[in-house]
């Protein structure tokens, strides 16, 4: 053989041990990826999240929202002020309107698993925020279904390149430790939740000077299309499903509170939400919002303001599901 | 264009591609076109800074070449004067500026020395070395100049080293531009595994500690004694496994054309004296000291009081090529003490027992010496290099709320004990085939790296573990601030 057919050869050889290697890993990682898609939801933890609230056998109350919500509530005060024990918090960090809209439909398309009451986090800033999923654990936890509904939803919002890189690291990349640490991880992870809530954290409060300075930043003050559009959904979801829904803003501090951007945002949410009939609630009012020691940061309550705020929420959570008696669904 | 991006991953399928589609007597046009794409690919004005050094030194070279007596000296001083020149006016000039403000402050006087700010050249410190060893080499008569400019040029920008090293010395790679490289199967898979490996490292360990490294080292006011002390030992891992999965891509990829680069890591975390860990840690910048710094200076072939100020010198200076920082400084001085204290104790029978108790303890010494060393290294200032070995020597308990709290830095919810157990776990699985390499048959060493069949099979594990387990969003490579 003369040296340049030789040499083609080798280069032949060469193509094809590169084309083996990449398609063995593109053919092993579709598979892999297949079976994490379709079972990983099997391994979330059952005490929070969408599995927790899947997991339930009956479901009065359910608390939509992100670490508002988590760390406003404490479902166990909650439950005892209230005595509705069916009680449930879902809560993954930075929920938007849209996911809160992706879950309550899920939820109600779910036999058995469509609750009487929900309270929906209606945080004012949420209504102007850019669609993102934040919290890859939401994905992580959620069924298949539901995993191409939040695909879908996060294609049509986003420039379609980047959005499926995300994609990519969401399903391929995220996750895959608490599949691999999942005997060891899942029973601390579990201990330390109730009903969806967090029992094992404590968020101190501000000092007074550290409360003067907070300043919380907007990138936008008009709200979002497909926000206002999750707003509706919901508000037709729970109509359709006869859920009595609420929403409530949980308390921020006074210097943020009294910014006029946000002032302007719960007004144009109570707006919208009235022009609905729907029943929203500022948690400002009514609650010590100048003081420090409730507070942990600019948008969250400390332990002690969750404990005031449940304490005080739990009141009006009970008078109006008294008002609002649920008739005729199943659950 | 980080070696870990998508961008880099088609430029070097294009590259290697055509390098094996031309004439072997044009790769080398197409290397240098190449290098000086992916050199732009970061400031593209900067390119004319590179190509005046490489003028400078290639001329040099060649003066020195063909003069003699105290010319060929002369022309050695304006090569290593103009080339360090540069360097200290992108890379050391604010850093005098600020000292000499503080010597003003501490005297009194008005401190109103400039300061100028400029954005450093990627790479300037490598190439710049890589261009001195060239001058040097050719005054000592070790190495011919080389002749063609565009030769030279490649030598000093090859893009796979350009960056970050490895050091080369031009008896190395300079030959190796001109060779015809055939084809080969065996340099295709070994270099393509060396990159997973590399790729591994770098995104996969060294990324998944920079996560918790940066979150306790850049809050370290707020952190308890232990999760500094957590921080500390997964910065070290993270250096190496930055630094070493660096090297790894690029003798990778200079290895799939053909081109042989040097070894610039040797397991450095197994040594059992600190100047072992020397030998073995950024091999190609501790024997560029040694040899051009340390041993002209008299080495150890003086008095043991001049040798000690011999390794002083070497330390500090190499302590500020790694950046414009007194803490850069301070951790060169010292490592270039734990060298002399090694010395200073060897005859006390500091490398006794040679039993394997004795190695493991020896290790283990070294281990924790480095990692103090490495506090200097990351933190911003002395003031907090100080701070933080103050809270780790008197506030770190191992209660399981303190564990418990450590912890809790790697994410800001629950899963952060997956996270911290996934990548003590990987970390693990790193070390353990680094110990299999380091003790392995020598057999099983062989077999692997001549067998198709297993490298094919670890490839794809590796770059497997990197989709699932690494970040995949391009973090840049610790020594690219250098």
């Amino acid at each position: 053989m003369s040296q340049s057919k030789k040499n083609e050869s080798v280069a032949r050889h060469g193509w094809l041990y590169i084309g083996k290697l990449a398609i063995s890993t593109v053919v092993i990682l579709l598979c892999l990826v297949t079976v994490k898609f379709y079972t990983e939801h099997r391994l979330a933890l059952k005490n929070c999240g969408l599995a927790g609230v899947l997991s339930q056998p009956r479901l009065d109350l359910v608390l939509f929202g992100s670490s508002h919500t988590r760390k406003s509530y404490d479902m166990r005060l909650l439950e005892r002020a209230t005595g509705v024990t069916a009680s449930f918090q879902i809560s993954y960090n930075g929920t938007d309107l849209i996911a809160t809209s992706q879950m309550l439909e899920y939820l109600c398309a779910s036999p058995g698993h469509c609750p009487h009451y929900a309270v929906i986090e209606a945080y004012s800033e949420k209504l102007t925020r850019i669609p993102t999923l934040e919290d890859p654990r939401y994905f992580f936890d959620a069924p298949p279904s539901l995993k191409w509904t939040i695909i879908r939803s996060y294609l049509s919002g986003h420039r379609y390149s980047s959005a499926l890189l995300d994609i990519f690291d969401l399903v391929v990349n995220r996750g895959n430790d608490e599949i691999v640490t999942y005997p060891f991880y899942s029973p601390i992870a579990e201990r330390n939740s109730y009903k969806g809530g967090r029992t094992d954290f404590y968020f101190s409060g501000l000092s007074p000077e550290e409360f003067r300075k907070l300043k919380l930043v907007l990138d936008s003050n008009v709200p979002d299309p497909a926000q206002l559009s999750a707003v509706y959904n919901i508000i037709e979801v729970a109509r359709s499903h006869n859920i009595e829904v609420i929403f409530i803003d949980p308390p921020m501090p006074q210097p943020v509170s009294s910014e006029p951007d946000i002032q302007a945002l719960k007004k144009e949410f109570s707006r919208i939400l009235s022009a609905r009939h729907c029943i929203f609630i500022d948690g400002d009012h009514g609650f010590p919002i100048d003081d420090p020691s409730l507070f942990e940061d600019n948008n969250h309550v400390s332990s002690k303001g969750r404990e005031e705020f449940t304490r005080r929420i739990s009141v009006v959570l009970k008078d109006w599901m008294a008002s609002h008696p649920v008739v005729g669904q199943g659950s | 264009m980080l070696f870990n991006s998508l961008q880099f991953v088609l430029f070097f399928i294009v590259v290697t591609t055509l390098y094996y589609a031309l004439p072997w007597r044009w790769r080398w046009k197409l290397l240098l076109a190449a290098s000086c794409y992916f050199y732009m690919a970061f400031i593209p004005a900067y390119i004319f800074i590179l190509f005046t050094t490489i003028l400078i030194d290639y001329v040099m070279g060649i003066m020195i070449a063909q003069s003699v007596g105290r010319k060929r000296f002369i022309y050695l001083q304006v090569s290593i004067v103009s080339t360090c020149l540069v360097l200290f006016v992108f890379k050391y000039c604010a850093f005098f500026g600020m000292t000499v403000r503080q010597l003003q402050g501490l005297l009194g006087a008005d401190q109103s020395f400039p300061i100028t700010h400029i954005i450093l050249p990627i790479g300037l410190s490598f190439h710049t070395f890589q261009s001195l060893s060239y001058v040097i080499e050719v005054y000592r008569g070790k190495q011919q100049p080389e002749r063609n400019f565009g030769i030279y040029s490649l030598y000093v920008m090859f893009y796979p080293q350009l960056v970050a090293g490895p050091i080369e010395r031009p008896q190395n790679l300079l030959h190796q531009l001109y060779d015809d490289h055939q084809f080969e199967l065996l340099n295709l898979t070994r270099g393509l595994f060396l990159i997973a490996w590399g790729l591994f490292q770098k995104m996969v360990i060294a990324d998944r500690s920079a996560v918790y490294v940066n979150e306790v080292y850049n809050h370290w006011q707020a952190q308890s004694g232990l999760a500094l002390l957590f921080a500390t030992i997964l910065f070290a891992v993270q250096i190496y496994a930055d630094f070493a999965g660096y090297s790894c891509i690029a003798i990778g990829c200079a290895r799939v054309m053909g081109i042989q680069l040097m070894t610039n890591f040797n397991h450095p975390y197994f040594s059992t004296s600190f100047s072992e860990f020397w030998r073995r840690w950024h091999i190609s910048l501790s024997t560029w000291f040694r040899d051009y710094v340390f041993i002209p200076l008299g080495g150890n072939r003086v008095s043991m009081s001049r040798h000690y100020v011999n390794l002083l010198i070497t330390f500090s200076i190499c302590g500020l090529w790694h950046g414009a920082n007194w803490t850069f400084v301070l951790w060169g001085v010292y490592n270039g003490l734990l060298l002399i204290f090694e010395s200073h104790f060897k005859s006390l029978g500091w490398h006794y027992p040679r039993n394997v108790a004795g190695k493991i303890f020896r290790r283990m010494v070294v281990l924790v010496c480095i990692c103090f060393g490495w506090i200097l290294f990351r933190a911003q200032s002395l003031h907090d290099a100080l701070a933080i070995v103050y809270r780790i020597v008197t506030q770190t308990s191992f209660s399981v709320w303190s564990i418990g709290g450590a912890i809790a830095q790697f994410a800001s919810d629950f899963t952060s004990v997956a996270i911290a157990m996934t990548t003590f776990m990987l970390i693990a699985v790193m070390f353990t085939i680094e110990l299999g390499e380091e003790y392995g048959f020598q057999n099983a060493r062989e077999l692997f790296y001549t067998s198709l069949k297993y490298q094919f099979a670890a490839t794809i594990v590796l770059f497997e573990a990197v989709m699932f387990f690494g970040v995949l969003r391009p973090m840049a490579f610790i020594y690219f601030q250098f």
